[in-house]
């Protein structure tokens, strides 16, 4: 057997690597120093007279918007009942239906109707009348309401097809939408597959109100989705999916995710 | 186990290349995504900065140089279309509103983070329509979130012509 001679051994070998870490460490500390300088000013582009929207969803808009009181905000929802329904369900079928609507969105459009970035002469007077909290209230308010209508009471929901045909389209751009022509699918934000802030649930939504909106998003008539999803994709759909998803969703077949098995 | 010096040595060299190799990369990462230099308040993109709505896609600079600037959000890019002219230096600076998103563009890996801007270097040896999906998965829409840059022709080449659904690239 040779002779023992001093070895590092496994022991030596653990040692250094953690000197290794350590200097590695340490020799990462001056980068990252240098990174924690003043942040520069926001720059001259202050954008408010053009800018789409005027909420900024920061913690404080958050937390305003989602905790409203829904029963101080059934009291308010009489101004909105002789348009809007007494269940939050229309009898016109170009108003839009407000049962079980996202409280955020409701919130972000009243706040947009009062600013005067979404453009209505009856909603900016009546939006005009309340305060944020009040938007918050009647916004929970309908939050709550059940979307599933009542059959006898709201006659313009469910719509029935004009276009059977059109099935097949709507459901494709549900559920796919056209990757080719850069068309995400409607329900990875509008729901039942996903949601993303401020994106209202579509499910129990009038074709007729939301054939309106696809038409002016399109135009740049409706101009306060911020960052430009919705103006981009309606002027991406040409005018027949345009009518065949909003005849898609008022004939209230988008309840479950399209493409997946309901029952 | 008995070990020789030179194995020995030889573990702790490459645990040093190995980990000084990852560290070293993640820290010049974390120092971009750190500096305060590119951070932006998602909140306000669109109320102030250099993400305004008025601001986003190509400008030219009096110097000639082109600036792209583009939010990347779920699911789409805005503007979800760019006119640039071809064979110039253009530098893309682009934000998330939401989450990781990034792509690939003329041979360079763009990503972005929310709250962080990241600036690349392009540009474009042949005219035509340079088409980009998205690569980081971002949701049940990922699938579908495609940008596209067109280049022309120096002489057809008009800064900000918002080209939206089928007009875009149209001269």
């Amino acid at each position: 057997m040779d002779s023992p001679k001093p070895t590092i051994g496994i022991r030596g070998v653990v040692l250094l690597c953690i000197a290794v870490v350590i200097f590695s460490e340490l020799l990462g500390l001056p980068i990252l120093r240098r990174a924690i300088v003043p942040a520069p000013p926001p720059g001259n582009l202050v954008a408010a007279a053009s800018a789409p929207s005027l909420v900024a969803w920061n913690e404080a808009t958050i937390v305003l918007s989602s905790t409203g009181n829904p029963q101080r905000g059934e009291f308010i929802s009489r101004r909105c009942e002789s348009c809007h329904g007494v269940e939050g369900f229309s009898s016109q079928a170009s108003t839009p239906n407000l049962a079980g609507i996202d409280a955020q969105y409701l919130w972000k459009q009243l706040q947009d109707f009062r600013t005067g970035k979404r453009k209505s002469v009856l909603m900016q007077q009546i939006a005009g009348a309340l305060t944020s909290r009040d938007a918050a209230d009647v916004a929970a308010y309908y939050a709550l309401l059940p979307n599933a209508p009542d059959a006898q009471f709201n006659p313009s929901f469910p719509q029935t097809l004009h276009d059977q045909s059109a099935i097949d389209n709507a459901q494709r751009l549900l559920a796919v939408g056209d990757p080719k022509r850069g068309i995400p699918p409607c329900q990875a934000c509008h729901g039942p597959l996903g949601y993303v802030r401020a994106a209202p649930s579509l499910a129990s939504q009038n074709s007729d109100y939301v054939l309106r909106q696809l038409n002016d998003f399109a135009q740049g008539v409706r101009t306060n989705d911020v960052n430009l999803p919705m103006r981009t994709i309606a002027a991406e759909l040409l005018p027949n999916e345009r009518q065949a998803v909003a005849e898609f969703y008022g004939a209230d077949l988008a309840r479950f995710p399209v493409g997946y098995i309901s029952q | 186990m008995r070990m020789g010096n030179f194995r020995a040595y030889l573990i702790v060299a490459i645990f040093s290349l190995v980990y000084g190799t990852l560290r070293f990369s993640s820290t010049l990462q974390a120092a971009h995504v750190f500096d305060r230099r590119n951070r932006i308040d998602l909140a306000t993109l669109h109320l102030q900065g250099e993400f305004i709505e008025s601001n986003l896609g190509a400008v030219r600079a009096a110097d000639g140089s082109v600036t792209i600037h583009m939010i990347a959000e779920k699911y789409i890019f805005a503007p979800a279309c760019v006119t640039v002219p071809v064979g110039v230096p253009i530098r893309l600076r682009i934000t998330s509103a939401d989450s990781a998103h990034g792509f690939k563009i003329a041979g360079v890996e763009v990503k972005t983070l929310p709250g962080s801007i990241t600036e690349r270097h392009l540009r474009f040896p042949a005219a035509g329509k340079y088409e980009f999906y998205c690569d980081e998965f971002c949701g049940p829409g990922h699938h579908a979130m495609m940008g596209r840059i067109v280049a022309v022709p120096e002489s057809q080449f008009q800064p900000q012509k918002s080209d939206r659904g089928a007009a875009c690239g149209q001269p």
